[in-house]
């Protein structure tokens, strides 16, 4: 957003919402919501699942193909697709061609998590600008950046303890320093730092599946993952927090094991369609391998 | 029978249209498997041998039956000659079978029952279900009673419903008014014969035109048909009763029931003498039935539901024996009868299906004097696991005969889950020839499988991934250690893994179920021997799937949360960071839209959780074994245990939750 205002003036933060329509080549009636200013349109094209290749193809067409008629700005309008890495290979490809095609009017950010999940087509096209997470530092800092300019006042140590609870994620930082906030105020050093509900409720279930490896406690547990899926958390997401809540909680030797069946079924849940599946086969297998590794150690007591 | 309404002094050709439909009607609905094709195929182009064979005979029903069978079936043949010529020759046997069949069966009714047999005493459907009927239609019939009542009958095909209303038809001497749905073809073929010109006073005056809808004509055929008696030609003795018996619902209804349950309100306003539904529930025959005779309509217009069992296989025998008796007493030539063993596993393979049974029967007597040699196409297929896992070992006759008439089966749900879930096993010193596992493959080692998983599948009708979304929600109680749920969920991770491309899905699911299935069977390690299969366990209940509704809800939140948010294009961090958070953000500080946004949002999180409660509701049910396979959820004792798992679960997010919810209360006074 601030390169853009750098190109084109404070007239790019005249945003909208608008809702485009597009019709796929078997006539399914497709609908994204875009947000744009005149010099810039951003759109997450994986919104509409496998179709994905179209809304790409047409956005940019639409967007290239007319030229900016202000001659004192840039010749060039700005296209930001974000959550590029999960867009489809067909559409990758698709977008290829059309970036290549159109490069005279307009120009294209691609925003993603990984890139090993972008084709090499692509990422050879591109700059590829590596955006690290910002440091415990950085985050303590902005933080009372911003505290500075709401006229509050934030300790040090609590700066700092969100700063280490967000997982170096900036946005997560805010979030939180806000429901802090809210939670009190003013502010003491000591104050408890609330986690959203559903990684609480995640912990729970991973402490469950430690302290009791058995068909009943697994049934148990499928309840709550279906809990969770059913507030929108992502299937993959699941998995790695139970994951890692998981590993914090067993011996070392077991790690690479545990690590290493999760990765066959977080690939498995990748390709597959039912979710809950892969997942309780990993709950299972953990259970499995923890029991035989208490049953071994309690052994060696003896 | 059916077809007091009709006049039969009409032209020749007309009688051979009305006898065609007649013969029709005598089999309404599906007897043997092949339901669909034996309307195409029933007119036969030739003169059958076995027309001929059955033709004396018929002459003699005759003076039993109602109607002058003997003379309509010929000119019916004759009628049909030209038509479906193209279908017939490939099954002479089976076409012979078709006429055959109608033959015997009104033969059941006319003179199996009501002259032979003669009371009601004798009907194979058990004694309870014919008292209640009779008890209905004695209080309905009673003159002082001022509305109608209106009866619904429902069972497996062949289970006597309607021979059960026509015996005490007789019994209870009224009159049976029979809805014959038009048939709109038929119409048309006459229409053209006669030159594009409707004969005055036929029977089209009084049906209707083609143009009229099947709705209007039911309705006003309901609406009608109690007020005119029919018309005394011999001079009428005591004017009788009359009930409406209306057994092909028009399937217009099933898309539009709103207008049929718009139509009985009225008749139960306006009706005078008691209407008859009989519906028999095959496949879909659930599904109408809650479609057209919903619960609230009931209790609205108080429709009385009697609903039938497939007739137990001892009073089937009872009346098969007595056909055969009869028929021996009748001494025809081409009659051979069926040792005891044949008719025993007639029975036995028409799964309760009385019609089918007794069709079974007359082929099984045919077959010695005719030609025709029947030969069982396939071999006898594991379809009939019935039999089988009743441990009847029978000779290769009667297999022969299953063959023929033997019911194509369907398994329910229910049962299919269980045959897998419980996996019985055979004692292995049945079998000689087992190949042994070599020795470091012992613990694999299982004793054979009384059933085929992949038939099971076949057999119940749903596919494969929905069966196995039912396998796996079932699966964990049946297993007692936690190394065999390992292996079992890896199998069913497989099976989701092998239909995921959506180019061969329709193929592989099978594969998938297949796998899933033999290796739930396989891993489950504690039931791997045929000494396990009879003890322990007991009785589980099974529950639906809970995944697809999980699906659905998870859909409509997403969508819901994608209106509200039109700005975030990146979901998965506006679900894991920024919703959770604003549900515990102070939203005063908002502007107005966002307020509104939010208070939605808020909304939006609560309805979720409490969602999620009633999620762990089920799992709570789930261990409390209270939700089963065909019960609906009972909202009022699922609260009251909610009170309990609340407490262990997430007590503290709730408490925020509710917080958060009192705080945007108080706002919304303000504003």
């Amino acid at each position: 957003m601030c390169l853009l205002r750098e190109l084109y003036g404070s007239g790019v933060e005249k945003l909208r919402i608008e809702q485009h329509n597009f019709t796929t080549p078997s006539n399914k009636k497709l609908e994204i919501s875009t947000i744009s200013s005149n010099y810039h349109i951003e759109v997450n094209p994986s919104d509409v699942g496998i179709q994905d290749r179209v809304v790409i193809q047409e956005l940019i067409k639409t967007v290239a193909q007319v030229n900016q008629l202000d001659s004192s700005q840039r010749d060039f309008k700005v296209v930001i697709l974000t959550e590029v890495d999960k867009l489809t290979k067909d559409a990758q490809h698709a977008l290829r061609r059309t970036m290549e095609k159109y490069m005279a009017t307009c120009r294209l950010i691609l925003c993603c998590n990984s890139t090993s999940k972008v084709i090499p087509a692509i990422r050879s096209r591109c700059l590829g600008i590596r955006v690290a997470a910002p440091t415990v530092e950085e985050i303590t800092q902005v933080l009372q950046n911003i505290c500075k300019k709401e006229g509050l006042t934030l300790p040090v140590e609590l700066a700092r303890r969100i700063a280490d609870k967000s997982q170096r994620n900036i946005r997560r930082a805010i979030l939180m320093c806000e429901a802090c906030r809210v939670q009190q105020y003013p502010f003491s050093a000591d104050q408890e730092v609330s986690l959203p509900d559903w990684e609480l409720f995640l912990r729970e279930t991973a402490n469950q599946i430690i302290q009791q490896q058995s068909p009943r406690r697994l049934l148990e547990v499928r309840g709550r993952i279906y809990e969770l899926l059913t507030h929108l958390i992502p299937p993959d997401v699941i998995m790695r927090g139970l994951l890692q809540e998981l590993i914090s909680n067993c011996d070392g030797e077991l790690k690479t094991e545990v690590v290493q069946s999760a990765a066959f079924f977080e690939h498995r849940l990748q390709l597959g369609q039912k979710a809950i599946f892969h997942i309780e086969a990993f709950i299972a297998k953990f259970m499995a391998i923890y029991k035989r590794f208490m049953e071994d150690n309690i052994a060696d007591l003896f | 029978m059916e077809f007091q309404e009709r006049p039969l002094e009409m032209g020749e050709k007309r009688s051979a249209i009305c006898l065609s439909c007649r013969i029709r009607k005598a089999h309404p609905r599906g007897l043997v498997s092949g339901q669909g094709t034996r309307q195409a195929s029933f007119p036969d182009q030739k003169p059958d041998p076995s027309v001929g064979l059955f033709s004396s005979r018929q002459h003699m029903v005759d003076s039993y039956s109602l109607t002058p069978m003997g003379e309509i079936a010929k000119i019916g043949f004759s009628g049909f000659s030209e038509q479906d010529s193209n279908n017939l020759l490939s099954s002479l046997v089976n076409g012979g079978s078709y006429i055959v069949q109608d033959f015997w069966f009104s033969l059941k009714v006319a003179r199996g029952f009501a002259v032979v047999i003669c009371s009601c005493a004798d009907l194979a459907v058990h004694k309870k279900k014919i008292e209640e009927v009779e008890s209905w239609l004695r209080t309905h019939l009673s003159p002082d009673v001022k509305r109608p009542g209106i009866l619904l009958l429902t069972g497996p095909t062949g289970a006597g419903k309607t021979a059960t209303l026509r015996v005490l038809a007789r019994e209870l001497k009224y009159d049976i008014n029979e809805w014959a749905n038009p048939d709109v073809k038929r119409q048309y073929n006459e229409w053209n014969q006669t030159g594009g010109v409707f004969t005055s006073g036929s029977e089209y005056s009084r049906v209707g035109t083609v143009s009229d809808s099947q709705i209007a004509r039911f309705q006003q055929y309901l609406l009608s048909a109690y007020k005119y008696n029919t018309l005394s030609i011999f001079g009428s003795e005591v004017e009788k009763k009359k009930i409406i018996l209306v057994e092909d619902i028009p399937n217009i209804f099933g898309r539009d029931p709103s207008s049929f349950h718009g139509i009985l309100r009225k008749y139960s306003q306006t009706g005078r003498c008691p209407i008859v539904f009989v519906l028999s529930d095959g496949a879909t025959g659930e599904f109408n039935k809650n479609v057209l005779f919903p619960k609230e309509l009931e209790h609205q217009i108080n429709i009385t539901n009697i609903s039938f069992n497939p007739v137990a296989s001892t009073s089937m025998n009872k009346v098969l024996n007595k056909v055969v008796a009869t028929e021996l007493a009748l001494k025809t030539s081409n009659f051979h009868p069926p040792s005891k063993s044949v008719v025993e596993s007639i029975s036995m393979s028409s799964a309760g299906d009385i019609r089918a049974a007794i069709n079974a029967l007359q082929f099984a007597c045919l077959k010695d004097s005719s030609d025709l040699v029947i030969k069982p196409k396939s071999k006898v297929k594991a379809k009939r696991q019935k039999q089988d896992t009743k441990g009847k070992a029978k000779p290769t006759d009667d297999g022969e005969l299953a063959s023929i008439g033997g019911k194509d089966t369907s398994l329910f749900l229910f049962r299919a889950l269980g045959k897998i879930l419980y996996c019985k096993r055979d004692d292995p010193s049945n079998h000689t020839d087992l190949p042994k596992l070599p020795s470091h493959l012992q613990d694999h080692e299982r004793d054979p499988l009384l059933i085929n998983p992949e038939d099971v599948i076949e057999k119940c009708n749903i596919s494969g991934e929905y069966f196995v979304a039912y396998l796996h929600q079932n699966y964990l109680d049946f297993y007692s250690t936690i190394e065999d749920i390992v292996r079992a969920s890896q199998y069913i991770s497989d099976s989701d893994f092998l239909s995921r491309d959506w180019n061969s899905r329709s193929r592989l699911q099978q594969v998938g179920a297949s796998v899933s299935t033999r290796g739930l069977i396989h891993s489950n390690s504690a039931r791997a021997r045929f000494t396990s299969s009879g003890t322990g366990l007991g009785w589980k209940p099974l529950h639906k799937p809970q995944w697809y509704t999980l699906c659905k809800q998870r859909r409509e939140s997403f969508d819901v949360s994608r209106s509200l948010y039109k700005d975030f294009t990146q979901h998965v961090i506006l679900h894991t960071e920024i919703l959770p958070y604003s549900m515990s953000l102070n939203v005063t500080s908002l502007s107005l839209s966002k307020r509104n946004f939010v208070r939605q949002i808020c909304r939006f999180t609560h309805t979720t959780s409490s969602r999620s409660e009633r999620l762990d509701d089920n799992a709570v049910d789930e261990d409390d074994s209270s939700q089963r396979l065909e019960e609906t959820d009972d909202s009022s004792n699922t609260r009251d245990k909610f009170v309990l798992d609340s407490e262990s679960s997430n007590t503290g997010t709730e408490v925020i939750v509710e917080n958060d919810e009192e705080e945007y209360n108080i706002e919304e006074y303000n504003d």
